[in-house]
């Protein structure tokens, strides 16, 4: 057998080596000092990083790594309740225009039960279908008739 | 290396049981391997708060791969392959920003004690030999001689090719035997 190479020796040194090559390299070593000689060096050398202990028993990583995955899949929950949340705003959208739209039959109400029609602010040039409705000019659901109209005309 | 099969069983089915949801089966990879995560990443970095960051990343990022996780690749070495990778990327970060000193002050306090002044002050001649290795030396050398891994392996985990880790071992080696030389010869 031919001498060993820089590899072996640190598989071998390290026991690497599967058996057979393993006693292949004994065999060499009983009769060649130069290469007894440069397993010793090698020896020696991995003796002396092996002095380089740490000591981990400090971390606990197994119980901070699923904490942390936890904490994250409950955040990627959200999306989840912000979807049942903007049903919920949709809701309440629907309530408040059947609200609006109650507001809206009481004041008409008042005017087919005869009732004074309100004063309409002097200051302020009036539409004249917002007075024949009966609503103030600037008053409360007068944006909301505005709205509709102007809504209206940009579909024509 | 005798019982890798049996190991590598049990490793397939803790990441089946991972991908069903089962947080114990997490738990139970990362109390068996955090120890080989943790010395590792120290080992390149030298800093005890991004390796505990690297360790925690890896076995998240395992979490992650457990739905597709293939049992082709040994267990060992594609969880290796995670921490190098994350190492050197730190590695590179590192080299972009100054080093703080808190981050000095803190990676001063930790290797292990009870040891007497001469063993002290080999361990950080070790140490500083071993960080003045360039980059591929360092990470080839401490997957050998620390964790242990055949040099068949280590190809298989830092996926470079034979004769490179070859030559990066055997100049790791040697550029460590240059530079222990001096206290070698005052241990004997
Ligand atoms: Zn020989």
């Amino acid at each position: 057998m031919k001498c060993l190479n820089d590899i072996e020796i640190m598989e071998f040194i390290s026991d690497k080596l599967d058996a057979e090559r393993k006693a292949e390299v004994q065999e060499h070593l009983a009769s060649c000092s130069e290469c007894s000689q440069r397993v010793q060096e090698s020896s020696t050398l991995w003796d002396t990083l092996g002095q380089w202990e740490v000591d981990i028993a400090s971390h606990n990583i197994a119980d901070k790594v699923i904490a942390k995955i936890e904490k994250s899949e409950s955040t990627r929950k959200h999306p989840k309740f912000f979807a049942r949340h903007e049903f919920l705003m949709d809701a309440l959208k629907i309530a408040a225009s059947i609200i609006i739209a109650i507001g809206i039959g009481q004041k008409l109400g008042k005017i087919s039960a005869g009732e004074k029609p309100p004063a309409i602010a002097s200051n302020q040039e009036s539409p004249e279908y917002i007075a024949a409705l009966g609503l103030d000019w600037a008053g409360d659901f007068t944006w909301l008739v505005m709205e509709e109209d102007s809504s209206s005309q940009e579909n024509e | 290396m005798d019982n890798m099969t049996d190991s590598q069983t049990n490793e397939t089915e803790l990441m089946r049981r991972l991908a069903l949801g089962e947080m114990d089966a997490l738990s139970e990879i990362a109390k068996k391997y955090q120890n080989r995560v943790l010395s590792l990443a120290y080992r390149f970095l030298n800093d005890w708060s991004k390796s505990e960051d690297i360790a925690q990343e890896t076995f998240i990022r395992i979490y992650k791969a457990a739905g597709t996780y293939k049992p082709q690749a040994r267990f060992n070495t594609w969880l290796y392959r995670i921490v190098v990778n994350l190492c050197l990327d730190e590695q590179r970060k590192q080299a972009k920003a100054p080093i703080s000193i808190e981050e000095t002050m803190y990676n001063g306090a930790s290797d292990s004690e009870s040891s007497s002044i001469e063993r002290k002050e080999t361990i950080e001649i070790v140490k500083k030999a071993i960080n003045e290795l360039p980059e591929r030396q360092k990470l080839a050398v401490i997957l050998h001689r620390y964790e242990n891994l055949s040099y068949d392996q280590i190809c298989e985990v830092t996926q470079w090719s034979k004769s490179a880790v070859e030559s990066l071992l055997v100049r790791a080696y040697a550029n460590l035997r240059e530079k222990l030389k001096k206290i070698e010869n005052n241990i004997k």
